[in-house]
């Protein structure tokens, strides 16, 4: 046997006796050692302190008795009585807990079928209140706006609504959101050390260092957030924040963990405070399976206190309600009787919790305060979280996006946005607006908050119908509206960014339309008027725009009777497949061509632009397909005088020379768009094929010194019929000096 | 009320070994039953009563604190707060027999907080001949009252942590199962740890010894 083993078994009595004893007799060190220990044992023992002063337990009780009237220590003698009585607490340190663990279970599956059986019920009758009040909004948001402050001291600025702005700005994200979680954060952590007995923290969790930290931390993240994604423009921090708010993190227990885990969300310190409260509840209450429901809950507190407490709660839903002007009485009460049963209920459910919570000896009532306080909020959250999903069925996405900017907004926007939220009609919120003395582009706002969100979403639509066979008129119309929005709310840089990222989306009349939309500020009745008048179907119905292609496709190929009824709305086609394929099948029979060459000068001209006006093409829009076909060269010819433009040479035209002097407009050009269009190759030769029956006339923008070019041999109006389906015009040719010498 | 306190006095042994957790006789049951007695006055509010339960559990109370800290104001400082701990938190004690565990844990944690405050530093050897606590210790007069000062010297020169194991377990002597209640720690701990303590100071006797000689 070794010392070691022989020196434990001295003071452990853990080995054999006999065999320690033959040690002791070898052994001289380990004899001495031994005597040590026993004298030192014994002295141990009978150590004795001096005698304490004759008058010390007068004093002490007489400093007790100075206590009694005191009132905190009043509540804390009432606490422990009330907790005494309810508790019937076993005293004793032997480790053995309540043997609840049974009943533990039993009662939590109680309660969570309880809370899941009143929260449904709740939700039938209060869920539109809860939505009315916007209790689900998120603690994250105000921290976030802090850095939209450029984008939103200009709109407030615009809007007159600076004031309040900074007001909110002030009160609601600097006070309530930073120095409320450092509060939060810095009391915690004070709570922890003298729970744990650990020696006073250093300045850098001071409460200036923990403010400064946050800020700093809130900062690095969306700086880094908007130099990921928008490298061009990392200094615009309006676009930041909104693909959080597609998953709702705070809609499941575990989302919300999830959420408090994630280092790259603001809610990251929420991951310190739950850690603190697991720890503070962990260590001070009895361990084992009840003690970790009760963590678990406690965390789960914990994170819903802190935005709660944190300024995002309460002071959200009165200044919602407020600035919608709604802040009354039914309001206030239907408020109230959700908020009482929630805490009556979290408090009812806290209650049972505590109770059967085993503090140590000695912890004093106002340490065993966080535990209850996080059990409260913790069991309140339990009540809530089954309201979530059925909240989601309810509000749309957009909701989710306006509550994080909701308090950002005032008057008009937050009245535009009641309408989403409550799912109004927009004709009724138009006319609450109007009633109000409201405008309604108002109603379209909430674009400006989730603008980069819904860019992106209208983005990838316009580009899926786009590349669609057949575009639906009144989806892009839906879409202009998104677009008018943006020109109502930001401005025509905005808009004209949003054109150019959409651009390729849009083809031939659908960007006309746009355009219109766009540039020239029209209603969405003077856009389609417009149009109408021009022949395009951009903002007809989908069934209506099919309708008249077919009406149109059948007539030219002599299918009258067909194309009358459709023209006139007595058949429709089945379905969109089967008008498509239909329009193919008809389409793929016409072989009508005419082709060429172009010179100018005498050379080559290569890459000309050119298109071909179709009467068949154009005409039916205008009298809705009623007229296809049906108008006379000298009709055609009056219209292209009327409508067409200057700036273009017209190749057809019989009289080019009046025509020609006329120029065309960027916008008259557009109007041309969705002709036939091709360019000149390298031998100046062009074709245009698959042409129908009817009439064209050949036309071609020149480029800015070709705009006084003369064609010497314009082939007029062509028609193509049955029999001659295809025509060459040989070589066209452009002179620009004749003109030249002319006015020399 | 001083033959009250003086019976509680007499006692004293009678209650050192109900708190040792020895089987249970009839005096034993006796000095139960006068703490359970007077704990249940102080509860009722009888303010005597909390005069008498400092006197009859004071002596042994303080030694805690003072081998704890080793400075006999500060001690005394410790045991007057935890006095009122123990006077606003009764409410909630249910059982004498958790009485003696409660004070211990109550004490520990104030001379944590002590210790924090003070960065931990070993007890001044200086307090030790402090004339204050010797002259008045009739026990140095005895024939082991050498033997005392030698082990108090290694006591202090022991890290807080083992210092409190020996004390608690030694001294005051709590069962390893009320230690672990009392230090929150596993039993498992609480022997290692204690069978550390105790090494460490027979050792630093032992180097004490060779020195000397």
């Amino acid at each position: 046997m070794k010392c070691t083993d022989v020196r434990d078994h001295l003071v452990e009595e853990n080995k054999p006796k006999a065999a320690v004893d033959a040690h002791l007799e070898e052994c001289g060190d380990c004899r001495t050692w031994n005597d040590t220990w026993h004298e030192a044992s014994k002295a141990l023992k009978t150590l004795d302190a001096p005698p304490l002063p004759p008058d010390f337990a007068h004093t002490v009780a007489l400093r007790a008795a100075g206590e009694r009237g005191n009132l905190k220590q009043g509540a804390a003698r009432l606490g422990d009585r009330l907790l005494t009585l309810i508790l019937g607490r076993d005293e004793s340190y032997a480790g053995s807990p309540l043997s609840l663990t049974l009943l533990w279970g039993i009662l939590v599956a109680t309660f969570a079928a309880a809370s899941m059986t009143l929260s449904l019920y709740l939700t039938q009758s209060l869920l539109k209140t809860a939505i009315k009040c916007n209790m689900f909004i998120s603690g994250a948001a105000p921290a976030r706006s802090i850095l939209w402050l450029p984008g939103l001291v200009e709109m407030n600025w615009r809007q007159g609504y600076l004031f309040s702005f900074i007001l909110f700005f002030a009160g609601g994200i600097l006070i309530f959101h930073f120095a409320a979680r450092a509060l939060n954060l810095r009391g915690l952590l004070n709570a922890v050390r003298s729970g744990r007995r650990l020696p006073a923290f250093p300045v850098v969790l001071s409460m200036a260092g923990l403010f400064g930290a946050l800020l700093l931390w809130n900062f690095l993240i969306y700086a880094g957030d908007a130099m990921a994604r928008y490298p061009e423009q990392p200094w615009n921090f309006n676009h930041i924040g909104t693909p959080y708010f597609y998953s709702y993190p705070h809609h499941s227990p575990l989302g919300m963990l999830l959420l408090l885990l994630n280092p790259f969300h603001t809610s990251f310190p929420g991951l310190v405070f739950c850690g603190i409260t697991f720890l503070l509840l962990f260590t001070r209450c009895t361990r084992g399976v009840p003690s970790l429901v009760l963590s678990f809950y406690g965390c789960l507190g914990a994170a819903a206190l802190m935005p709660l407490l944190s300024g995002s709660g309460i002071s959200s839903w009165i200044y919602y309600l407020w600035a919608m002007g709604t802040l009354g009485v039914v309001n206030i009460k239907a408020f109230c009787i959700f908020f009482i049963s929630m805490a009556g209920l979290a408090g009812l459910a806290a209650g049972i919790l505590f109770s059967l919570t085993r503090f140590d000896e000695g912890l004093p009532m106002s340490k065993r305060l966080y535990p209850a306080l996080s059990l409260f909020f913790g069991a309140a959250l339990a009540l809530v979280i089954p309201f979530m999903p059925l909240v989601t069925k309810v509000i749309p996405l957009q909701h989710e996006m306006i509550n994080a900017a909701l308090p950002l907004q005032t008057g008009r926007g937050v009245k535009a946005i009641d309408h989403t939220i409550v799912s109004f009609t927009r004709e009724h919120t138009a006319a609450t607006l109007k009633r109000t003395g409201k405008s309604p582009g108002n109603l379209y706002g909430y674009h400006f908050f989730s603008r980069d969100l819904e860019n992106e979403r209208i983005y990838r639509e316009m580009k899926a119908v786009a590349e669609g066979p057949v575009q639906s008129g009144s989806f892009i119309a839906h879409r202009f509206l998104a677009a008018r929005s943006l020109a109502h709310w930001d401005g025509p840089a905005v808009m004209e960014a949003f054109v150019n990222r959409t651009r390729s989306c849009f083809s031939d009349r659908y960007g006309m339309a746009i355009s219109h939309h766009f540039y020239n500020g029209m209603t969405r009745e003077e856009t389609r008027k417009l149009l109408e008048k021009l022949g395009d179907p951009g903002l007809f119905t989908q069934s209506d725009y099919l309708r008249r292609h077919l009406a149109r496709a059948y007539q030219a190929i002599g299918e009258h009777e067909k194309s009358r009824s459709m023209a006139s709305g007595i058949s429709y086609p089945a379905n969109r497949a089967a008008a498509i394929n239909e329009l193919q099948t008809i389409s793929r029979g016409f072989d009508g061509s005419v082709k060429g060459r172009i010179k100018i000068n005498g050379k080559t001209a290569r890459g000309l632009q050119l298109r071909l006006i179709s009467s068949d093409n154009l005409f039916p829009y205008i009298n809705h397909g009623a007229r296809a076909g049906s108008m006379t060269e000298e009709e055609f010819l009056h219209y292209l005088e009327n409508l067409v433009p200057r700036e273009s040479s017209f190749f057809s035209c019989p009289d080019s020379s009046s025509l020609a002097s006329r120029s065309l407009s960027m916008r008259d050009w557009n109007r041309l768009l969705p002709l036939i269009v091709t360019r000149t190759d390298n031998n100046g030769a062009f074709c245009f094929s698959n042409l129908a029956p009817g009439q064209y006339c050949l036309v071609a923008r020149f480029p800015e010194k070709l705009k006084s070019a003369v064609p010497k041999n314009p082939p007029g109006i062509m028609e193509l019929k049955e029999g001659a389906m295809s025509r060459d015009l040989g070589t066209l040719e452009l002179d620009t000096t004749e003109k030249e010498a002319a006015h020399e | 009320m001083p033959d009250l306190a003086t019976h509680y006095l007499d006692t004293h042994d009678l209650f050192r070994q109900a708190m040792k957790g020895a089987p249970v006789e009839e005096p034993l049951s006796r000095d139960e039953r006068i703490l359970d007695d007077l704990i249940g006055r102080v509860k009722a509010g009888d303010h005597g009563a909390f005069e008498n339960l400092i006197t009859f559990t004071q002596k042994r109370s303080f030694g805690l604190a003072f081998h704890l800290i080793g400075d006999y104001h500060q001690a005394q400082d410790l045991l007057q707060e935890a006095y009122l701990r123990v006077f606003r938190h009764i409410g909630s004690l249910k059982k004498a027999s958790a009485f003696k565990g409660w004070m211990a844990q109550i004490i520990t944690n104030l001379a944590r907080d002590y210790f924090n405050r003070k960065k931990e530093k070993p007890v001044d050897l200086q307090d030790l001949e402090n004339p204050l606590a010797s002259a008045a210790d009739p026990g140095d007069r005895l024939e082991g009252s050498l033997q005392r000062q030698e082990v108090r010297r290694a006591l202090a020169l022991l890290p807080v942590k083992e210092r409190t194991m020996l004390v608690l377990r030694e001294y005051y002597e709590l069962s390893y199962e009320e230690m672990a209640g009392v230090l929150k720690i596993p039993l498992g701990t609480v022997k290692s740890r204690l069978n550390e303590a105790r090494k460490k100071l027979v050792d630093a006797m032992m180097r004490k010894e060779e020195t000397r000689s």
